[in-house]
């Protein structure tokens, strides 16, 4: 019994350490592309909203978030979270005739569960 | 030499005489080429050159005629190179250029300004500066482009407002500017 005990503290060691060491090389991977420095507080950030990231950006971190962590993005929609490039203006005028349905939310915790699953959707 | 001067002189009272019939026509109704004729010759007396020679009438003398030719700023002389040049920087920051995205099927648009001065200023912004969304240089550049051409479309336009409001009160001389010898006027 206490070995069996002992046996799964041990597992959960690890997990939670993988699970710390992966947020932190998130977080220096993210502190790239929002100027901020993270922590677990910060989790539930919405990569579109608080930090602005929209256009060739959003599509740069999406790619290089895949290479670094190994991560599958073939299935991840980014139109449905990120707004893309181009005039902002313009794309105001543009949504008052045509409008467009709002955006998903990706947050931080997202990625993070996308490194342990190794897929991004 | 003094002839120089003497020219100088003349124009300076050329000028004086200007402004003085631009501020009489505000309350004068005048027939314009009457005070301006007044005020001349009120500003030639003063000068030597007329008083020596005892001229009663110095414009009348050596002013034949004086030509007001009435020119109105109107809509069709209007340039419109500061809204073209508004409107092609707008057009270079519409996502016009297709790229794909690594997802099958779907494509981001991207655009010109964006997509050439992000390689050409390639360099980031410094920790913890984001301009327009991005820290890197050229992109700021290129999202700053668009903005700039709205606001050189929205000069034009309160300028080509003006001046159909104006075009609309040009049937009298109240307020117009005038001049003559080496000074720029709109007579």
């Amino acid at each position: 019994m206490i070995s069996l005990v002992v046996v799964l503290s041990v597992v959960v060691v690890i997990v939670v350490n993988g699970n710390i060491m992966d947020n932190t090389e998130l977080y220096k991977f993210l502190e790239k592309y929002t100027s901020k420095n993270h922590d677990d507080s910060m989790l539930n950030n919405s990569l579109s909203d608080d930090y602005g990231i929209y256009g060739d950006d959003a599509d740069d971190l999406i790619l290089d978030f895949s290479k670094k962590f190994n991560v599958d993005v073939s299935e991840f929609q980014i139109e449905d979270y990120f707004g893309g490039e181009g005039d902002v203006i313009f794309k105001f005028f543009a949504n008052l005739f045509n409008k467009q349905k709002p955006k998903k939310i990706l947050t931080i915790n997202d990625l993070r569960l996308a490194i342990i699953s190794g897929r991004l959707v | 030499m003094s002839d120089y001067f003497f020219e100088m002189q003349l124009l300076k009272s050329i000028e004086k005489a200007r402004k003085n019939a631009e501020f009489k026509l505000k309350y004068s109704t005048m027939h314009p080429e009457i005070v301006l004729k007044n005020t001349l010759n009120e500003e030639f007396h003063t000068l030597n050159f007329f008083n020596e020679r005892r001229l009663i009438n110095p414009t009348h003398t050596y002013i034949n005629e004086i030509k007001l030719v009435k020119v109105v700023d109107t809509v069709d002389k209007h340039n419109y190179s500061t809204s073209i040049y508004g409107t092609s920087m707008v057009a270079l920051g519409l996502p016009i250029i297709k790229k794909r995205f690594v997802t099958p099927g779907a494509s981001r648009a991207t655009s010109i300004a964006s997509k050439y001065l992000s390689k050409l200023f390639p360099q980031t912004l410094g920790k913890g500066v984001r301009i327009l969304g991005t820290n890197v240089l050229g992109r700021a550049l290129g999202r700053a482009v668009p903005y700039v051409g709205w606001g050189l479309v929205a000069i034009d336009a309160v300028e080509l407002i003006i001046e159909i409001n104006e075009s609309k009160h040009h049937d009298k001389f109240g307020g117009g500017s005038f001049g003559g010898g080496g000074y720029s006027s709109k007579w």
